[in-house]
């Protein structure tokens, strides 16, 4: 806030215009009668309130015993709630001036002085705490077994803008009832998790009769609400043969021809929900292919990449929210029963590449809060938001480091200072770069003042015969 | 699974996305003018971005003929160009409710 701001604010309840109010102002006697309620009455209302002695009382409670109070009749409660909205404002003048006034103290305590190096600041403030990190912390969340990279190793990652942090998570918020009825969560999750055959059933190779037999689990499909129809549709999309498979098919007549080996499943259902793939070509390594593909690379249900769904009811509000371990926000903003407005992911790349930069930004520094707070070190969020500034300010997450913001530097001194100082100096001599050392690095380096704080001050000097002179400050 | 077009059009919705807004020049040249500052100095955000395809400016249709309202119309709005700067309202954690510029490049 502003000092005029604040000076307006104060004149404007002065004159007893403004509607602010101060929930812990008390109010005595003098109060009461001050703002026009009548002595008689002033006295009642304290005697009402059990107290013999003036002041120490809250407005609030004053207002809600007068309220609550069986005694007075409704035309004199109004006028009486009427009058201590009257004593609530003259008194906030007052006390609020004072209130301003600190809070501009602190306002001006907080500026940062014009050239002061504020990157180095924010530096210091997250690196100092840093060193009390955890070194290597997997954190549970909840009671779930969904585990996310926390403490120093996930500040590096996101300071590094890996496009795929080490344990991707998503925090699914869900809309309307899907956030209060648990079995309708439960149910979007599995909708969710990704599901493939090998979760949902036993698949075996036998070489007897050269099939695989796919043996459905029915209380995983029901659990999972899948039909049997779907894994069949599923199954039969496969087919045996080479990795022609799928090209040949598309690409005209002219290789399917020629290519033998591709045929399509098919798939007998026996009883006891078995079903039986028999491989066309009977060859030993083609039923071993084919177990390999219905086993590992069929998703019958959910979106691709999300690994694990669990849901967790949030203990704040009670609302149930779903966990995931591994992220696809695009995808998952899509389905119904989700509440895309509040649906997030620790991906940070992937936040920049749905969402925007700016939403990115706010990633950021919500991540890095998050996880210093998680880890109890106090780091005011300026530090924070300078970094995600400086990470952002492209259009594109950038990692601070020798591929980031520090190798972007145009001074080659302060880029071989950082990290691989050869490899950039001879960069330099081949490519004939030159150092205009304006910032602070090369100028430690070549031993000239640093243009920092007094140091970026240049003097001009106005002389009576017009012009100016410039001189550089020491 | 069904499957809606959502986050396409409702991303600008998101908890995570603050309030981008395209300035019209004579915004454009105020600011400029009160930090004394070159477009080229602001931040930057992607023509590419998503939130650069979804939000528009209207434009002030050219004083024509009124045979041409239908072309007027069409022409009413537009997304951000490059060469734009966005104007986005942040949520600070320290100071409520903070402006900040972007300069719209390739």
């Amino acid at each position: 806030m502003k000092k005029e701001e604040a000076e307006e604010i104060a004149e404007l309840l002065k004159d007893g215009k403004g509607d602010f109010t101060v929930a812990e102002l008390t109010v005595g006697r003098e109060e009461l009668l001050e703002s026009g309620i009548e002595e008689a009455h002033a006295a009642d209302i304290l005697k009402m309130l059990g107290r013999r002695e003036e002041g120490g009382l809250k407005l609030a409670e004053i207002k809600s015993r007068v309220n609550a109070c069986e005694q007075l009749s409704e035309k004199i409660k109004s006028e009486l709630n009427e009058k201590l909205r009257a004593v609530r404002r003259r008194l906030s003048a007052e006390k609020l001036d004072a209130i301003l006034r600190k809070v501009e103290a602190k306002y001006e305590e907080a500026k940062v002085e014009p050239r002061e190096a504020v990157g180095i600041v924010a530096a210091q403030s997250i690196g100092e705490p840093g060193t009390q990190m955890t070194l290597r912390t997997f954190h549970y969340a909840g009671v779930g077994a969904i585990y996310i990279t926390l403490g120093l190793p996930r500040i590096i990652e996101i300071v590094d803008a890996r496009k795929k942090p080490s344990t991707p998570a998503m925090k699914i918020k869900l809309a309307g009832e899907y956030a209060t009825d648990k079995n309708k969560a439960v149910q979007l999750a599995m909708e969710i998790e990704e599901t493939f055959i090998k979760d949902i059933a036993k698949i075996e190779a036998s070489p007897e009769d050269m099939s695989v037999w796919v043996s459905l689990n029915e209380r995983e499909l029901e659990r999972r609400n899948i039909g049997r129809e779907e894994v069949v549709a599923k199954l039969s999309g496969l087919s045996t043969g080479t990795k022609a498979g799928t090209k040949a098919g598309t690409k005209a007549g002219t290789k399917a021809g020629t290519n033998e080996k591709e045929h399509a499943v098919e798939i007998e259902e026996t009883g006891a929900g078995r079903l039986r793939i028999p491989v066309q070509t009977k060859s030993y390594h083609e039923l071993l292919r084919l177990e390999e593909k219905v086993s590992s690379k069929l998703a019958v249900k959910g979106i691709n990449g999300i690994k694990r769904a669990i849901v967790r009811k949030d203990d704040a509000d009670g609302e149930y929210i779903i966990y995931t371990e591994g992220s696809a926000l695009k995808k998952v903003l899509e389905v119904p029963g989700v509440d895309f407005r509040r649906t997030t992911t620790n991906n940070i790349a992937e936040i920049a590449e749905v969402l925007g930069i700016e939403a990115a930004r706010n990633a950021i520094i919500e991540e890095m809060m998050e996880t210093l707070d998680e880890q109890g070190l106090d780091v005011d969020a300026r530090h924070v938001t300078l970094i995600a500034d400086a990470m952002t300010m492209e259009g594109e997450v950038k990692s601070i480091g020798r591929h980031g913001l520090a190798g972007g530097k145009s001074s080659v001194l302060s880029r071989a200072a950082f990290e691989v100082t050869v490899d950039n100096l001879l960069a330099a001599a081949l490519h004939g770069e030159r150092d205009e050392l304006r910032g602070v690095t090369e100028n430690v380096i070549v031993g000239q003042p640093i243009k920092l704080g007094t140091g970026a001050i240049e003097l001009v000097a106005r002389r009576s015969g017009g012009g100016s002179t410039q001189a550089k400050g020491q | 699974m069904k499957k809606t077009k959502v986050a396409e059009s409702k991303i600008l919705e998101h908890a995570l996305v603050p309030k981008h807004e395209i300035m019209s020049e004579a915004e454009v040249k105020e600011l400029l003018d009160s930090y004394k500052i070159r477009k080229a100095q602001l931040p930057k955000i992607k023509s590419s971005d998503p939130v650069c395809k979804e939000i528009k400016i209207k434009i002030v249709g050219k004083k024509g003929g009124k045979n041409k309202t239908a072309e007027q119309t069409k022409e009413k709005e537009r997304t951000a160009e490059v060469g734009d700067i966005v104007k986005i309202t942040r949520q600070s954690r320290t100071a409520g409710k903070v402006f900040s510029y972007r300069l719209v490049v390739e």
